[in-house]
């Protein structure tokens, strides 16, 4: 855009100063003209007296008047004007012999005009030289050239520099626009002021803020996926190897006791019956946020206390007491899905505490939702690892997870569905204190849900 | 702006500039035409035609623009006729005769006597029309105008065919040329010689060809020729203004002139003029 600003620019001066320049030498010329015409005049009214103060009458002859006119030329003619009178033929009338001419050889503006000299008809001419205005005009041309060359030179360096200036952002954006595109989502583009670069540099980063946020979220997708098949292929092959080896070992050991065959199969038994458990839970856990719910109003401190009653037995086999505090609400949810939830929380709960400990499940209306809670003071969880539990397969102790029969699915499945009741799951514990699990979820009211 | 595009942008930039200087001066001789400008044929004034008409109808018909003048009393006029001939009664008889009236003048009478009272003026010039007569025979053959100086003698004279054409009634345009002597009508001479016989014994002749010959540069060892209007008219210069009947030839020598009227259909000469030079 330069280089066609500049020619411009060229274009403009050129026809303005041609335009001008030309204007003024015209009407210069047409001064002259004037100035040629003026004088003819008064050539022609000098040259009437002339020829009657010589005579004080009528009649001279051709001879007498040519010397005549010779002397009056010659007096009238100076250095820049000449003067010229021709007698002509007074039989012929002489037709397109007055007006304004001009002489290229000579560069003189001529005027000619025909007069009546009592017994001659002459034609008058006066001629001026020119040549020193048209010299003047080439000198005009040339300073115009030099003031053209000059204001030329200035325009295109300003422009120059401009286009510098402004391309400058310009080329800060198409960098940070190559670094966007080559993957590095955190450059930003440094911009001053509030014009529409400026905007425009901020609103790249803006997109490259999106751009780096939503990338960051797919990685971390991608890398819980990763971590989960990764965390499942482990879990998996887990049970598989020991029934594997268990089944291998049948097969292959001759003297094997009747005794050591029903251990075997009794270990292959509950390896197969937790790879059973953990493939459910799983599907669980994948098709929770894909089926549809089949939504409906549960009277929550009766699904609370059936569950409960569920467990009771197991609880108090244990040496653990579960309470309850269950005021009457109801909730707007799936009751399969939720119960599921219920289960896996009192469940979690049972694995982490030992005899002689209370688990306490309490339900209560709070503003437009139900909270859930099921609080047990086990053995914690630490406060580094609390973020985390709700991931599948995290598991705080390892060892006494697996030993308790679980595999770091269950709070990653209650997670699930309470977002997928558009609700949420808390954790709050401490480490040797216990842990407090509260889930929230839509209040039904009559008339519909909170 | 890379540092390469820059090596192109200000070489090319600069050849702009350089381009539009050159174009500049280029163009400037492309567009401003001094001749365009200067050339105007079309101021044509054609006063100077109008007053070379004038001019020329005024010297061939010399009666046809009227003085200001008063219209005298008949009795005033036939007064006034008796006077003239009466101080100059040879004068008058030898251009009767030049005219070919033979009779006297008691009978003729004065149809028309105008006089010019501005021209009292100029009465120390010798040559100057100041009256202005016609006259006619009682038997009505032949009108002649006789114009007068203040000394009462006829200096323009004006009869024959030419009588009756005074106001220039020949619609033809009027031609001047300038006639060598080669080319003058077959009498002109024999007509001059008869007006020097006429006036010789005028003064206001005399004057005028002392006039003319002082205007003549003869050589300082030549004697002086004997003067007259035929020996002086040699060297003089004859041009002629004319229509279709008339003509008015004029000799000038030097500063000074003198017109004969010719009629060209009869081919005889029909008056002259003596007092049309001014002198100063």
């Amino acid at each position: 855009m330069f280089l066609p600003s500049v020619a411009l620019t060229m274009i403009g001066i050129l026809a303005i100063s041609m335009g001008l320049v030309i204007r003024s030498h015209a009407l210069q010329l047409e001064a002259e003209k004037e100035v040629v015409l003026a004088r003819n005049t008064e050539v022609t009214a000098r040259l009437r007296q002339s020829v009657e103060a010589r005579k004080g009458g009528y009649f001279l002859s051709v001879s007498k008047m040519e010397e005549l006119l010779s002397d009056f030329c010659a007096e009238m003619s100076d250095g820049s004007t000449k003067v010229s009178v021709l007698l002509l033929d007074t039989a012929q009338y002489p037709v397109g012999m007055e007006g304004f001419v001009f002489a290229e050889e000579t560069r003189t503006i001529q005027f000619h005009t025909v007069t009546f000299i009592p017994g001659f008809v002459c034609k008058v001419s006066v001629s001026k030289n020119v040549q020193p205005l048209l010299d003047r005009f080439q000198e005009d041309i040339r300073t115009v050239q030099v003031y053209g060359t000059t204001v030329s030179m200035i325009i295109s360096t300003t422009l120059l520099l401009l286009a510098i200036v402004i391309t400058k952002p310009i080329k800060g954006l198409e960098k940070a626009t190559e670094k966007i595109a080559e993957g590095d989502y955190s450059h930003r583009v440094r911009y001053r002021g509030s014009d529409e670069l400026a905007e425009l540099a901020r609103h790249m980063n803006e997109m490259a803020a999106h751009i780096e946020a939503d990338t960051a979220y797919i990685e971390g997708i991608s890398d819980s996926r990763r971590k989960f098949i990764s965390n499942m292929t482990h879990e998996l092959k887990t049970p598989l190897t020991s029934i594997l080896g268990f089944a291998d070992v049948l097969r292959i050991k001759m003297d094997i006791t009747d005794e050591e065959k029903k251990n075997y199969a009794d270990i292959i038994f509950a390896e197969a019956n937790r790879l059973r458990m953990l493939s459910s839970r799983l599907m669980e856990l994948i098709t929770v946020n894909e089926i549809e719910l089949h939504m409906a109003p549960v009277k929550l401190e009766e699904l609370l206390a059936r569950e409960a009653d569920m467990y009771r037995p197991i609880c108090v086999e244990a040496g653990i007491s579960l309470t309850l505090h269950l005021e009457p609400v109801v909730v707007w949810a799936d009751e399969t899905l939720f119960a599921t939830m219920i289960v896996n929380l009192i469940d979690n709960a049972r694995k982490a505490s030992g005899s002689g400990k209370e688990i306490h499940i309490s339900c209560q209306k709070k503003a437009h939702q139900v909270m859930v809670q099921v609080r047990d003071q086990g053995i914690g969880i630490p406060k580094d690892q609390i973020v985390h539990v709700t991931e599948a397969f995290y598991m705080v102790d390892k060892a006494r997870t697996r030993k308790a029969g679980g595999a770091g699915i269950g709070l990653a499945l209650c997670k699930a569905v309470a977002t997928a009741h558009h609700g949420e799951l808390m954790i709050e514990s401490k480490l040797h204190e216990g842990t407090t699990v509260t889930v929230t979820a839509p209040l039904y009211e009559e008339g519909g849900i909170g | 702006m890379k540092w390469k595009e820059m090596m192109i942008t200000i070489p090319v930039c600069a050849l702009l500039i350089a381009g539009s200087t050159w174009g500049f001066s280029f163009l400037y001789r492309i567009l401003f035409r001094p001749g365009t400008i200067v050339e105007d044929l079309s101021a044509s004034s054609d006063k100077w035609q109008e007053e070379q008409a004038q001019y020329a109808e005024e010297l061939l018909y010399p009666f046809s623009y009227g003085l200001e003048s008063g219209i005298l009393a008949q009795a005033e006029a036939e007064y006034l006729l008796s006077e003239f001939l009466w101080d100059n009664t040879s004068i008058y008889h030898a251009v009767l005769e030049l005219a070919g009236w033979e009779e006297d003048l008691e009978n003729a009478v004065v149809t028309e006597y105008e006089y010019q009272p501005g021209a009292v003026e100029y009465e120390d010039y010798g040559l100057r029309i100041l009256f202005r007569v016609a006259l006619a025979r009682e038997d009505g053959n032949g009108n002649m105008i006789v114009a007068v100086n203040q000394g009462n003698v006829p200096v323009l004279l004006w009869y024959g065919t030419a009588y009756g054409r005074e106001n220039g009634a020949d619609d033809a345009a009027i031609s001047h040329s300038v006639v060598s002597p080669d080319a003058l009508p077959e009498g002109l001479y024999d007509y001059l010689a008869q007006i020097d016989a006429a006036y010789m014994e005028q003064n206001v002749y005399w004057k005028l060809v002392r006039d003319i010959e002082g205007g003549i540069p003869f050589p300082p060892d030549v004697e002086l020729p004997q003067g007259s209007l035929v020996r002086y008219s040699q060297y003089g210069e004859w041009q002629v203004y004319s229509d279709s009947q008339t003509a008015a030839y004029v000799c000038v020598i030097n500063d000074c002139n003198f017109i004969l009227y010719y009629d060209m259909r009869s081919g005889r000469f029909c008056g002259y003029n003596l007092a049309y030079n001014r002198l100063g």
